[in-house]
């Protein structure tokens, strides 16, 4: 076990960092997400799941969002190649049944649902696609697919929950990660009564428990993405996400006031895609009931009822 | 970046399962950990011989002393199956983890024959004479007193919340000898037999098991200078490298899971009926607060094991995630049992003081949110003005 990155996935981080900072710089200031998967897409980063492994693809997932990028990386660099081998266009969105809403719905060209523990690939334009404005810090989008599409085979749909597990967490703990680091060099540098903000025990109780949970969800997302095949580990990481999210959300606007829903300060627009990571594939309850189902098929007194 | 178990880490552990499959005593659950009866303080030492037969009750400490200077993983599987089994080693996860550790640090070469040799034999108990009335997060302001006269200590005060003291032999004593000194300069440690005339322990009832706390008095006891451990006055610095050991190797995280696994199986009958959807949240919440756990358990034991132990504060984040994590398995275990969990006999039994004692016990959780905030994220010292 060792949790420092080989150089390969340094070297690996270190260029898609690179790649998504230039396609940003690049772009013309309108928030255009399609960007950023096609600046992937042009540096051969979209199949790393399948050339590198699940942990590289989690890792980027989890910069981007660090570095403050809304963009679907989690369905296409993650969720996308594990339930399938074909090729993918850049631009997927996530959904389960037939009807729901989408993060970046109104951009995808093709949709991967879990349908009655089955995954389907439905390409965009079978569907009826809503655009929504939601105060989320993503574009959402009501989208209604038609039965059908293609079945992806024995095994995708367990893939696709692990992988939308393990890519919600990793999304969530990098913008965690920017939400707790913005927030301490505010009150490190924001002084009342004659000194700073942060050196008050009840403002730095509040910023370490974020981060320590804000930590053990990112570590726990690197885990079951290495172990890939873990739906028990997959659901604890989504689960222990969505509960740090609530606190790290709650802790960081409290210590910064009305600076932190500025959109000059920064912290907002990551403390709102915790709201909708939060509650995504069924939130934190379900993916709760999912681990303790994920641990019952896997103790031996269950198994050999299941037998 | 890979979080796998080598071939040789997969054997140590099937290792370490066989002598607990071989060894552990019939019927031994956590609550014996605390050594509530003279039979489990026979059982403990049994134990920890046959763990030292097999080479696996210090194989972490220096080849000089009897180890084989195994990792920090291999210690954090053997933590992770001990504390899983219930902790059969009682007290000796102190000596093996800290106090032994310490006396190499600082230790005389007698000490450290005499000590080390009974520790690594695992024939030995001892306990921890930190905390007194006055002095619990605070300890450097501990005042129980030790004055030289001569070849001997006298010491004078009162310890308190003393785990294991009626079955230990030896005291790890933290004693003021310099009462004029700024409070963490006058601190020296007297590994003090605990036979020593003048030395009166009382147990602290509790509603949970007998021997849970104890009170230890210390009346014009002498200590021989023999027994002080490293210099005079010098001790708080020796203690704070300890304390930090203390932090690693308690894998709660390894009971809470089994824990969870007993109680969703007597839920369920198992498996036989379905657990309705508050009873599967709550465990399942709980689950994932125990591998969340495990996962910064397994980032200190990281740090150590690339030489940054205490430079990025793993040990203090862990620390914090296990006064999270006992409470939540208790929460998880009462919902999914109800009433049956408040029986003695339930699964869930131990997990009352468990939900307390996590996040209270060895450093409470305010002072490993202070280290986190202040290691880690580097806010300012509190009272930091411009």
């Amino acid at each position: 076990m060792n949790f420092a990155l080989t150089d390969e996935q340094a070297r690996i981080l270190e260029s898609v960092e690179g790649t998504l900072r230039r396609a940003g710089e690049a772009s013309t200031g309108l928030e255009d997400p399609k960007i950023y998967l096609d600046a992937l897409a042009d540096g051969g980063f979209l199949d790393i799941a399948r050339e590198a492994g699940p942990l590289e693809a989690t890792l980027i997932i989890e910069a981007a969002a660090r570095l403050g990028i809304a963009a679907p990386m989690g369905p296409r660099l993650l969720v996308g190649p594990l339930c399938t081998d074909q090729a993918l266009p850049p631009m997927v969105g996530l959904m389960t049944g037939r009807d729901g809403l989408v993060r970046f719905g109104g951009d995808c060209t093709a949709f991967l649902t879990l349908d009655h523990g089955e995954a389907y690939l439905v390409p965009a334009e079978s569907a009826r696609v809503e655009r929504l404005h939601a105060p989320v810090g993503y574009p959402m989008a009501n989208v209604s697919l038609p039965d059908g599409g293609e079945r992806l085979g024995a095994g995708a749909g367990d893939r696709l929950r692990r992988g939308w597990h393990i890519a919600l967490a990793a999304e969530a703990a990098g913008c965690m990660t920017a939400a707790v680091t913005l927030t301490a060099a505010y009150v490190s540098d924001r002084y009342q009564f004659g000194r700073p903000i942060g050196s008050f025990q009840a403002v730095q109780h509040r910023l370490a428990r974020a981060h320590t949970l804000a930590s053990s969800a990112l570590w726990l997302a690197r885990r079951a993405a290495w172990q890939a095949d873990s739906d028990y580990l997959a659901a604890c990481a989504a689960a222990q996400a969505a509960v740090a999210a609530d606190e790290v959300f709650t802790d960081t606007h409290q210590v910064t006031g009305a600076m932190g829903i500025t959109s000059e300060h920064g912290l907002v627009a990551f403390t709102q895609r915790l709201v909708a990571l939060q509650r995504e594939f069924g939130g934190t309850t379900s993916h709760a009931q999912y681990v303790t189902l994920a641990r019952m098929r896997s103790t031996p007194w269950s198994e050999a009822l299941h037998a | 970046m890979e979080f796998g178990w080598s071939g040789d880490e997969r054997e140590f552990r099937e290792d370490v399962r066989s002598v607990i499959r071989d060894h552990m005593p019939a019927g031994w659950s956590q609550e014996d950990k605390d050594l509530p009866t003279e039979v489990q303080s026979a059982q403990c030492i049994a134990f920890c011989g046959a763990l030292a037969e097999r080479g696996l009750l210090t194989p972490h400490w220096p080849i000089e002393y009897g180890g084989r200077e195994a990792s920090p993983w291999e210690r954090t599987i053997l933590g992770e199956e001990m504390w899983g089994a219930g902790e059969p080693r009682g007290p000796q996860y102190m000596n093996v983890n800290w106090i032994g550790p310490a006396i190499m640090a600082a230790g005389t070469p007698e000490q450290k024959q005499y000590h080390l040799g009974r520790i690594a034999r695992g024939d030995v108990l001892w306990c921890q004479g930190f905390s007194e009335v006055d002095a619990g997060s605070d300890m450097a302001s501990l005042r129980t007193a030790a004055v030289r006269d001569g070849d001997v200590y006298v010491v004078n005060g009162q310890k308190v919340w003393t785990s294991y003291a009626h079955a230990a032999e030896f005291c790890f004593l933290l004693v003021r000898t310099d009462p004029a000194a700024e409070k963490h300069l006058g601190i020296t440690i007297l590994l003090c037999p605990m036979d020593t005339p003048g030395i009166e322990v009382r147990e602290i009832p509790t509603p949970f098991q007998p021997h849970l706390l104890h009170e230890v008095f210390f009346a014009d006891v002498q200590v021989p200078v023999s027994c002080r451990l490293g210099d005079e006055n010098r001790g708080w610095e020796i203690v704070r490298n300890v304390l930090a050991n203390e932090r690693i190797g308690v894998a709660r995280h390894e009971y809470a899971v089994n824990t969870l696994d007993r109680t969703l199986e007597a839920a369920t009958d198992g498996g036989r009926i379905e657990l309705d959807p508050t009873k599967s949240i709550a465990a399942g919440l709980a689950y994932a607060t125990a591998e969340a756990t495990r996962s910064l358990n397994y980032a200190a034991a990281d740090e150590r094991d690339s030489g940054k132990d205490g430079t990025r504060g793993g040990s203090y984040m862990a620390r914090v995630a296990v006064g999270i994590l006992e409470p939540s398995v208790n929460r998880a275990c009462h919902e999914m049992l109800g009433p049956v969990a408040l029986t003695e006999d339930s699964p869930a039994a131990f997990q009352l003081p468990n939900a307390i004692t996590a996040p209270i016990a060895a450093g409470t959780l305010e002072i490993q949110l202070n280290l986190v905030a202040r290691v880690v994220l580097g806010l300012p010292k509190e009272g930091a003005a411009r």
